[in-house]
């Protein structure tokens, strides 16, 4: 339920700044106690419906949960070490990009330029740590210069993104399926297709050093912690409170005093960082950097976040459930190859449970007299 | 406005439902453990056989001949593989099995140095790794490798086109991507044979990134540019149907010669109507059958017995020899047929 305040004249500044921070109360209010408000349901409304809501966003916690059950039902190997390193590698790439997807999901918006950032800005820093390993230069040097490119590049690409969005008030899809075009074909300009392979051991390490006799990657620590602090900044901050202002009620945002286009610029931009970052950690998974690093990669971030509850129209989605929703795509990897069961049935699993997490939401949030 | 009474009843039962969720995954986890050790007894082998893709016929074939070696020998052959030959949709499937713990894994690895971490966990773990067709870089990891002749494979290829073209002209390289180690032996051993025929050149090499319809459009362009053109050798299938395509669209066949590598179905189809004028075909079920005998030996203790590197020789078809049955027997399958 998101309440649109009508400034009326004479609001000072003070006023505004105030019923910004209002409106953007109430919709965290909205989108956190949406369990709350399903107990002004009467009891003429369906059971199912009222089950629904009760159980809130951690219903797809509890899909996971039967997932890896189901799946250790049907072979044991599932609730084993190999399994789970190999289902938390495999998320880590997708997990980054859901991150940053779900800023931008919650301000209405979308980017399918992840997958594209993600693969320029490692083959952007690949090269050049490739070019300074050549020359005489410090392995340390190479190695800062060379992930400082994959960051700030990202970063880069991600407020061009969000300049050309807010500034010329075009659709993210269209800017960013040009941007994800472009930077698609310049990846293959960087390095002519080919990939590179002659990276800083520092880089190698980094995807194969784990902590806890093996247990806990070190790519998967870093994208447990990026959620961690993201979510915080969700929930948290007055950055995360206008990201679900602007996405809840653009217009009202706006007149309440909230800087809508600077702050879609930082959106897009942080969300270009956390590409860059992933790039990292791909670069490092694989000891090599490769042109096709990140293809199709934006529609499984996409995904992640629709699972958790994200809505496409904005103003709703939580970290928690981006996390679940990555999750639920990664154990279905794993446990399909586990069960001998070919690869392509693992989008096509996805796929259906896309589409049911977003009609169970919708049904949930109905019956909380949501939009 | 909501009673506090029914907020902390909700916020209770969100919370509850969070819990037992996590605490049922938890007790799971402690119950089934954490073992990741062998559950077959030394008996009974699994062995698994990771293709560069599963849907390549030359892939196939591979696995037909291990199958059936497998079911000579008395152990269980999983087939499972990316979609794709990209390190990107092998890597999931490799680092999944080591969970299953097989007792031997047969691999085509799909990219020199990205495949080199989940192979050392399975050496770590204990289970022998074997290469075939494509390897890593570090061969120290492997047991034994198995793949073909490339560099007589390009060799043959320059001496069918120079054949074909009476010795004289320009020949072209059509290559699938660099840093895979077989293709880049092909080229390798192409470029070096054509040294050998002096008034013929090398003019171009195109990489075609495994797209027969790019491959198709490099060999158009290259026409157009090159007049002198009497020569494509395509590197694996998709090289060498594009390369047929774009000949016979430009009228050259006939003219222009084609030799791939690989024999496909549709490959097949086009060397015995001529639009493709020879193939290198390789032997994958022999490198399937090979690949389970060796683990099977290194597996029952007779290491001894393994060589570390065997190079298989490749085979040349023409469109006059297309239909001889002692070379219709090489061509791949596109499909496992029974068991």
């Amino acid at each position: 339920m998101s309440t649109t305040k009508k400034p009326s004249e004479g609001l000072t500044e003070g006023d505004a700044a105030k019923t910004a921070e209002a409106d953007a109360q109430v919709v965290t209010d909205a989108t956190a106690g949406s369990a709350e408000l399903s107990y002004q349901l009467e009891g003429s409304v369906p059971f199912f419906q009222r089950f629904m809501s009760r159980v809130g966003s951690f219903w797809t916690l509890g899909v996971l949960v039967l997932i890896v059950l189901l799946f250790e039902v049907l072979t044991p190997s599932m609730l084993t070490k190999a399994a789970w390193i190999s289902t938390a590698d495999y998320g880590v790439e997708y997990l980054i990009l859901a991150v940053a997807q779900t800023f931008i999901i919650i301000t209405a918006g979308i980017d399918i330029s992840v997958g594209a950032i993600l693969g320029f800005s490692a083959m952007s820093g690949a090269v050049v740590m490739q070019d300074m390993m050549s020359g005489h230069n410090s392995a340390t040097a190479v190695v800062i210069v060379g992930i400082a490119i994959m960051l700030v590049t990202g970063l880069a690409i991600g407020l061009l993104n969000g300049l050309i969005i807010s500034r010329w008030k075009l659709p993210p899809m269209i800017v960013t399926l040009g941007s994800m075009t472009a930077f698609t074909g310049a990846t293959d300009v960087l390095h002519h297709g080919a990939e590179i392979a002659t990276l800083p051991n520092f880089v190698s390490n980094l995807g194969t050093t784990s902590l806890f006799d093996g247990w806990l990657p070190l790519p998967v620590l870093v994208a447990l912690v990026l959620t961690l602090v993201c979510g915080i900044i969700l929930a948290r901050t007055r950055f995360g409170l206008h990201t679900y202002a602007v996405g809840s009620n653009e217009v009202a945002a706006r007149r309440a005093g909230i800087h809508v286009d600077r702050h879609l610029v930082y959106v897009y931009g942080f969300a270009g960082l956390l590409c860059g970052i992933a790039g990292l950690m791909v670069t490092a998974d694989f000891s090599s950097a490769s042109p096709l690093a990140g293809y199709n990669d934006e529609m499984y971030a996409i995904a992640a976040c629709v699972i958790g509850g994200a809505s496409l129209w904005g103003g709703r989605g939580t970290m928690f459930g981006t996390l679940v929703g990555t999750a639920i795509m990664s154990v279905l990897t794993t446990g399909l190859v586990l069960i001998n069961v070919q690869a392509f049935w693992q989008q096509v699993a996805i796929g259906a449970i896309v589409v049911a997490a977003a009609g169970f939401d919708h049904i949930r949030l109905q019956s909380g007299d949501q939009k | 406005m909501l009673h506090s009474s029914k907020r902390s009843r909700a916020a209770w039962f969100r919370y509850t439902a969070g819990a037992a969720a996590v605490a049922a995954m938890a007790v799971s986890l402690a119950a089934c453990g954490s073992s990741s050790s062998s559950g077959s007894t030394h008996k009974h082998y699994t062995i698994a056989l990771v293709p560069g893709l599963t849907t390549d016929p030359f892939y196939i074939t591979m696995g037909v001949g291990a199958k059936a070696e497998a079911k000579k020998l008395g152990v269980t052959l999983t087939w499972q593989g990316g979609n794709a030959f990209t390190a990107e949709t092998q890597m999931p499937v490799v680092s999944s099995l080591l969970a299953k713990h097989p007792d031997a894994l047969l691999i085509a690895p799909t990219d020199v140095t990205a495949l080199k971490a989940p192979i050392q966990k399975f050496v770590n773990a204990g289970i022998p790794v074997f290469a075939v067709d494509t390897t890593i870089n570090d061969t120290s990891l492997l047991t034994a490798r198995i793949t073909s002749d490339n560099v007589q494979g390009g060799k043959v290829a320059a001496d069918a086109i120079a054949k074909l073209a009476h010795d004289k002209g320009d020949v072209a390289v059509l290559i699938n991507t660099p840093g895979i180690s077989t293709t880049d032996a092909r080229r390798q051993g192409f470029i070096e044979e054509m040294k050998k025929y002096p008034n013929m050149k090398v003019v171009a090499t195109e990489y075609y990134n495994d797209s027969a319809s790019t491959a198709e459009s490099q060999v158009r362009d290259l026409l157009l540019a090159h007049s002198n053109l009497v020569g494509v050798f395509g590197s694996n299938i998709y090289g060498a149907q594009g390369a047929g395509a774009a000949i016979a669209a430009a009228g050259k066949k006939g003219k222009v010669f084609v030799i791939g590598y690989d024999a496909e179905p549709a490959t097949v189809k086009m060397l015995k109507n001529g639009a493709i004028n020879g193939l290198v075909i390789q032997q994958p079920a022999l490198e399937g059958k090979l690949a389970v005998e060796y683990a099977y030996d290194k597996l029952t203790g007779k290491s001894s017995k393994i060589p570390k590197y065997t190079q298989i020789p490749n085979v040349v078809a023409t469109t006059a020899n297309a239909s001889d049955p002692n070379i219709t027997k090489y061509y791949y399958m596109s499909a496992f047929s029974g068991s």
